[in-house]
């Protein structure tokens, strides 16, 4: 039972991989979608530390900036967060067969923000045909909290974050699947694909830390 | 809330006047970190005593500027027993100018010099159970507002009643407070008599005493996220992202957000004018290219 973790450095997803650990699942791998540019710290290192606290032996990050900008130029703003997420699904699956998981696990949690209401977490699974594992789904905010307090990810996850300064004010709290992919049309989504699995790098906590020491 | 204060304790703020309303603007003020400058050139009479409740019998015959700063121990406060006028007034240096005088001489010479040296002000009058407040930010100025009016209402000739010039000077401070913290100020002249408070529009007299101005007012704090700095304009405003691109050495563009790199900082830029400026800690190269972008 081998999964792909998606993980952003917030408070939730470190939890997620917790309790699917717990019930026996091998995360093989986290992938880390961060900006170089359009974020203003390195949400790599918050990666690192939570990987390490979750005993995750490898971590795949890829730079997002010119495919989040990419959308923005392109489709209608207000699903900016959909569009972007089914990319970031589309490219986990790819890394998935190449790791050979069947799996992703994400901190989703039902109507915590936009992206994440009932409609538009459909729209997002539609993109990817792989299982998606939500053990947060129906979990309060502050419970997820206390157990990331228990299991001593919070403090490295609270630390300094910048907001999306792309996503919409007013962003869509319900979409279709056919509105969307109508949308994905004004982008070349395989291309981006591509480009992203290019670009991706793979980083291993222990061997981080161990060249840290040697230094 | 930590963040906001300690982004307070650089800015500065003269109070010219330190009669009812000024010595208790200078009281509200005194509990911020705000330095503040408290001129007045008057001493304490025991006439002042029934309505300017910051002094007592122990400061008459002592200089008002004096005898306040004794009074506001939690604060940085510099007494200035000066006179104002067009020379004297050089000598102010501060983020907002807040006048809280009674006569029209005084008011005209703060009026100049702000509008020349592009400093907010507030203006206050008191007399009666009638209180005024009009803050100037740019877009008008006092003679667009009284003309060349040199006489009005004083204390001199209808009294005041305490609680006229307490009103006063809390409707005072909530203004210059939003105005040192960048937030929009209350566009008009506030009036109130007795119960009454009525929000002014001003209709600009024939006035071409305003300059255009070509700089946008800011304020540069630390991010309450800790993650750097930004710079968010005093007015709302739009800024033309593909003039600023041709400009500036750009990473990315969007067409609501650019990446800037400029003078080894790297920056990104709203359209609705906030600057986010990362990994930069030397706040006066971020006020100059923050100028620099705002710049039409």
């Amino acid at each position: 039972m081998k999964a792909i973790l998606l993980l952003s450095g917030g408070i939730d997803s470190p939890v997620a991989a917790h309790l699917m650990q717990r019930k026996g699942y091998t995360i093989v791998a986290a992938l880390h979608f961060y900006n170089k540019h359009l974020g203003n710290i390195n949400t790599v290192d918050k990666c690192e530390q939570l990987c390490k606290k979750l005993n995750i032996k490898k971590i795949i990050t890829i730079p997002f900036d010119e495919q989040q900008a990419e959308i923005v130029r392109k489709c209608a703003h207000k699903f900016y967060y959909i569009i972007q997420r089914r990319l970031m699904w589309r490219i986990a699956e790819n890394i998935a067969k190449k790791e050979n998981a069947q799996y992703l696990i994400t901190g989703e949690n039902l109507a915590q923000v936009a992206s994440q209401t009932l409609s538009n977490m459909q729209t997002t699974q539609s993109a990817v045909q792989i299982s998606i594992l939500r053990p947060l789904l129906c979990n309060d905010k502050v419970e997820t909290i206390a157990m990331a307090r228990e299991i001593d990810t919070y403090e490295i996850s609270k630390g300094p974050e910048v907001c999306c300064l792309l996503g919409p004010k007013h962003p869509a709290t319900s979409s279709s699947k056919e509105i969307i992919e109508k949308e994905e049309e004004k982008i070349d989504v395989k291309n981006l694909i591509e480009e992203s699995l290019k670009i991706a790098e793979k980083l291993s906590p222990q061997i981080l830390d161990d060249a840290k020491i040697l230094k | 809330m930590s963040n906001q204060i300690s982004t307070l304790s650089n800015k500065s703020i003269a109070i010219i006047g330190l009669g009812a309303v000024g010595s208790i603007t200078a009281k509200l003020l005194s509990h911020t970190e705000i330095k503040l400058l408290l001129i007045d050139h008057d001493i304490v009479q025991e006439s002042n005593l029934q309505r300017q409740p910051m002094y007592d019998k122990s400061d008459v015959n002592k200089l008002k500027c004096e005898a306040l700063c004794k009074k506001l121990k939690s604060a940085e406060v510099f007494p200035m027993p000066i006179h104002i006028d067009s020379e004297t007034i050089k000598k102010v240096h501060a983020d907002i100018i807040l006048d809280c005088t009674d006569n029209i001489e005084t008011r005209l010479v703060i009026n100049e010099y702000c509008k020349k040296n592009n400093i907010s002000w507030i203006h206050t009058a008191a007399a009666g159970s009638i209180g005024v407040v009009i803050p100037f930010t740019g877009d008008y100025c006092f003679r667009c507002v009284y003309g060349n009016a040199s006489k009005g209402l004083t204390c001199d000739n209808s009294g005041i009643l305490n609680t006229t010039s307490e009103r006063v000077a809390q409707i005072q401070v909530d203004e210059a407070l939003k105005i040192i913290t960048g937030k929009p100020s209350t566009k008009g002249m506030i009036r109130f008599n007795g119960d009454e408070t009525k929000i002014l529009t001003i209709k600009k007299k024939e006035c071409t005493h305003v300059q255009e101005k070509n700089t946008t007012q800011f304020t540069l704090s630390k991010c309450t996220t800790r993650a750097g700095y930004s710079a968010k304009p005093a007015k709302n405003m739009k800024l033309n992202l593909s003039q600023i691109k041709k400009k500036f050495n750009t990473l990315i563009e969007t067409p609501i957000v650019l990446v800037i790199n400029e003078d080894g900082m790297e920056v990104i830029v709203h359209e609705y004018g906030e600057l986010l400026f990362k990994d930069a800690t030397d706040e006066t190269k971020m006020q100059k290219l923050a100028q620099r972008i705002y710049a039409r």
